[in-house]
């Protein structure tokens, strides 16, 4: 019996070290015939085979898929490009505002009623068709010059022509 | 001269503007332009009068055969028409107010 369970204690600690090597070992004890070896004969046979462990491949546990980020992301892009846009549209109103406000439209000029207005009798005149502006420099009976500026102050400048003689 | 005067105060302010042209008075003589402005003063004129330099004997005294000849000009120097002759004071009234209703 000492043999044995010596035979067993190595096989415990053969399996604790092969199991820690990854094999596994089949221990297969059994008593032989009486006859002949002895009552007290215990054959402990001890054999050891590597089995080769499956190999675990570790199946990745799927990941939950995440949620497509993008359309919210490219709602925001649209969002953010709609505001982009609707910004430029806003620079671009400030923009035109600011033309606007650069290239201001020209004022209509105020018509000031004439003394005569509604008393006078409409005349037939031929209207001249060239449209060529004069320009000149002269002075006045005074001796102050002056010049085309004559006109610029007016919207209807009268000048009558006379002689001395 | 007396009446276009009057119009000349009437129509201050309205956009309407009258001026004189001595067409005899040039700056190289220097007697017609004082003896312009006498008779000018004379009559009563009471509104700007030029002389007759040689920039405006180019420009509004061109074509002009007969005196008095009155041109009628837009604030930017164009000549809208010319009238000749002596005009009554109601005369010219129509013709200004046709001028300012048809060309201002």
């Amino acid at each position: 019996m000492p043999a044995v369970m010596a035979a067993g204690f190595l096989c415990s600690f053969g399996c604790a070290k092969k199991t820690e090597a990854d094999t596994f070992v089949m221990v297969d004890i059994g008593y032989l015939d009486d006859e002949q070896y002895g009552d007290d004969t215990t054959f402990v046979a001890i054999t050891g085979y590597a089995t080769p462990q499956p190999v675990v491949t570790p199946v990745p546990t799927p990941e939950p898929t995440p949620e497509p980020t993008k359309r919210p992301q490219k709602r925001e892009d649209k969002q953010s490009s709609g505001n982009k846009e609707q910004k430029e549209g806003k620079k671009d109103d400030k923009k035109d505002d600011k033309k606007a406000e650069a290239t201001p439209t020209p004022k209509p000029e105020k018509k000031v009623k004439t003394p005569y207005a509604g008393n006078y009798t409409k005349q037939s005149l031929s209207y001249e068709s060239s449209s060529k502006a004069i320009s000149f420099e002269t002075t006045t009976l005074d001796g102050s010059s002056t010049g085309s500026s004559l006109f610029s102050k007016n919207r209807i400048t009268m000048v009558n022509i006379w002689t001395r003689t | 001269m007396g009446d276009l005067s009057e119009l000349a105060k009437e129509y201050k302010g309205s956009g309407f503007r009258i001026i004189g042209l001595s067409a005899d008075a040039m700056p190289e003589n220097p007697d017609m332009v004082l003896s312009s402005k006498e008779m000018f003063e004379s009559a009563g004129g009471n509104f700007t009068n030029i002389i007759a330099s040689q920039s405006v004997i180019k420009t509004m005294l061109q074509g002009v055969n007969t005196v008095p000849t009155t041109k009628f000009y837009d604030s930017e120097g164009r000549l809208i028409t010319v009238v000749h002759g002596a005009k009554s004071k109601q005369k010219w009234i129509d013709i200004i107010e046709t001028v300012m209703n048809e060309k201002a």
